[in-house]
């Protein structure tokens, strides 16, 4: 596991790799062989086969919800860094304070807590989620398994820089709200949590 | 003098009185099959086959002497309806008259399968006469084996599709039944199908079963066959006659692409086959109104990029797609399935990338 991690993030910092990544799912065509045409083999009982189908089906819908709820979270994050934004400039206007930003705070607030309940269901869906085959995998049904544990790489990096931007925000509205470190922290983690959640659904969904 | 035409009289009255009810249908036959074979003059088989060419291939294999296969079941024709309907369009009226859900919402079955006969020789599977057969009848090349005849093989996702799919194929491979589920579910992105709607989708798929007029059989073997059924000869013979007369699976062979994808294979290309693959497979699913992510509006565009593509190592490139597949980029969309050495050929893959050439400045 912490090998895993350790190459995406090589991975992610732009490392060579010895082969190809995309490549990794495909089938292995110099071991073929050849299988009966007569179906003479044993194989899983009916039961069995039902059970795994159902499974993989229930991971189908959990993955159209994770799908969901994961682009809500990517667009509320952007939404509330695009307003929290307009209300850092505002605020340094000196004719404009917190109290006739309130409305424009509250949105901010609103859009935060959203984005943040929709990417927890969506982590949580996650975790829950029942796992494709080794077959599925590596046979390209499902998500390569590099597209995939970068994926859990900057989930876990956009959960550090979220819980960060949280911190520093409540921080910034019930400590002291001038201090330049806690804003500068607060945006960084903030346009780091946004950038982050949408390059993990990118690396997904397209590689 | 009297009683000779009194005579006559009556053989006339009796042979008509039992030929009305017979030739006006209130008399049933016992089985079809049995009821032709008790017409056919014996030394005459190509009147035999003259009289019966829709004879179904299943039941005369079970008269001859085979058990029916597992995934037969009595059919109406409102089940074919609603089987057809699931097929054709994904979703079909339950039986109480509500509508039932969507099949897949990636696929429909006939994007990847025909329902129509696709091979002038049901005896070998030949993706170059496939596609000579199926531009004649204006019909697409798919990545799938047709429904035509389905329910009269033996075995279903055969050899490398253990591959794609790992052990889930072993029990579709023995059970049509398990592989539709198995082709609904996970082949099509789909759900899982209730029990009426395999029962509707079977009942389909008899619709299409082989008959006799199907099978290329010579006088000879039409000749075992016949003397089987009329005369008792040899069931198991004439059970392998019929058998030997179209594949009992089709062989699916995963094949790689070239290893030096700028320089392709060293086949001859031939332009114009191309053309009709691109037209009768790649513009099935990606022209208007294909199930297909990429669509090719602009054509001369596309196939000028895809000519540049080739020699990528990713889904872009046309042998990559072709020969992997892609994998669905989100639940429900459609991916491309790929397509074994059975159902396009390495000559077909030259003369494709030929044809996409010919764009290229």
């Amino acid at each position: 596991m912490i090998r895993r991690a350790a190459l995406c993030l090589l991975l992610l910092m732009g490392a060579p790799t010895a082969a190809p990544a995309l490549d990794d799912h495909l089938p292995r065509y110099g071991q073929s062989t050849r299988f009966e045409l007569t179906p003479s083999d044993p194989s899983l009982d009916d039961e069995v086969f039902l059970d795994r189908l159902q499974v993989l089906d229930r991971r189908r819908k959990m993955l159209a919800a994770h799908q969901v709820l994961a682009w809500t979270a990517a667009f509320t994050s952007l939404a509330s860094v695009t307003v929290g934004t307009i209300n850092r400039v505002a605020l340094a206007s000196p004719e404009i304070g917190r109290t006739e930003l309130a409305p424009s705070l509250g949105l901010h607030r609103v859009l935060v807590g959203t984005a943040y309940g929709t990417y927890w269901a969506a982590f949580s869906l996650a975790w829950g989620m029942p796992s494709p085959s080794g077959h599925l995998v590596d046979k390209g049904v499902s998500r390569s398994r590099t597209s995939r544990d970068i994926h859990i790489v900057l989930s876990i990096v956009h959960n550090v820089t979220m819980a960060t931007a949280f911190v520093t925000g409540l921080l910034q509205a019930n400590v002291d709200p001038t201090s330049d470190p806690l804003i500068a922290m607060h945006v960084a983690s903030g346009v780091s949590s946004a950038a982050l959640i949408l390059t993990g659904a990118i690396v997904v969904a397209r590689f | 003098m009297i009683s000779q035409r009194l005579t006559g009289w009556c053989v006339a009255g009796v042979t008509l009185l039992l030929l009305v009810p017979a030739l006006s249908g209130g008399v049933p036959p016992a089985s079809p099959i049995a009821d032709r074979a008790a017409t056919e003059r014996p030394d005459a088989p190509s009147a035999r086959l003259a009289m019966a060419p829709d004879l179904p291939i299943a039941d005369l294999l079970t008269t001859l002497g085979e058990p029916r296969p597992d995934h037969w079941l009595p059919r109406t024709p409102e089940l074919v309806a609603r089987g057809e309907r699931l097929v054709h369009e994904g979703v079909a009226t339950r039986a109480d008259g509500r509508r039932g859900r969507q099949l897949s919402g990636a696929f429909r079955c006939v994007h990847c399968h025909n329902v129509q006969r696709e091979d002038p020789d049901l005896r070998v599977s030949d993706p170059e006469a496939r596609l000579d057969y199926a531009q004649a009848r204006d019909l697409p090349l798919l990545p799938a084996t047709t429904f035509y005849g389905m329910v009269n093989r033996v075995s279903w996702f055969n050899e490398d599709y253990e591959r794609k799919y790992g052990e889930l194929v072993q029990p579709a491979r023995r059970s049509l039944r398990n592989a539709v589920l198995l082709c609904a579910s996970e082949c099509s992105q789909g759900r899982l199908v209730e029990d009426w709607e395999l029962d509707a989708i079977l009942a389909y798929m008899w619709s299409l079963e082989l008959r006799l007029a199907d099978l290329d059989l010579s006088e000879e073997e039409l000749e075992v066959v016949g003397d089987a059924l009329n005369r008792g000869g040899d069931g198991e013979q004439a059970r392998a006659v019929l058998r030997a007369g179209f594949l009992p699976a089709s062989p699916a062979t995963l094949v790689p692409p070239p290893s030096d994808r700028r320089a392709g294979r060293p086949l001859a290309p031939r332009a114009d086959k191309g053309k009709a693959v691109w037209e009768a497979s790649c513009l099935h699913c990606h022209g208007p109104g294909g199930p297909g992510q990429v669509r090719f509006q602009d054509l001369p565009r596309a196939r000028r990029r895809l000519w540049r593509d080739r020699v990528r190592h990713d889904r872009r490139s046309p042998y990559h797609a072709v020969r992997y597949g892609t994998r669905p980029y989100g639940v429900p969309v459609a991916y491309m399935p790929f397509y074994t050495s059975e159902r396009l050929s390495e000559q077909m893959m030259v003369d494709l990338l030929a044809f996409l050439a010919g764009e290229t400045p």
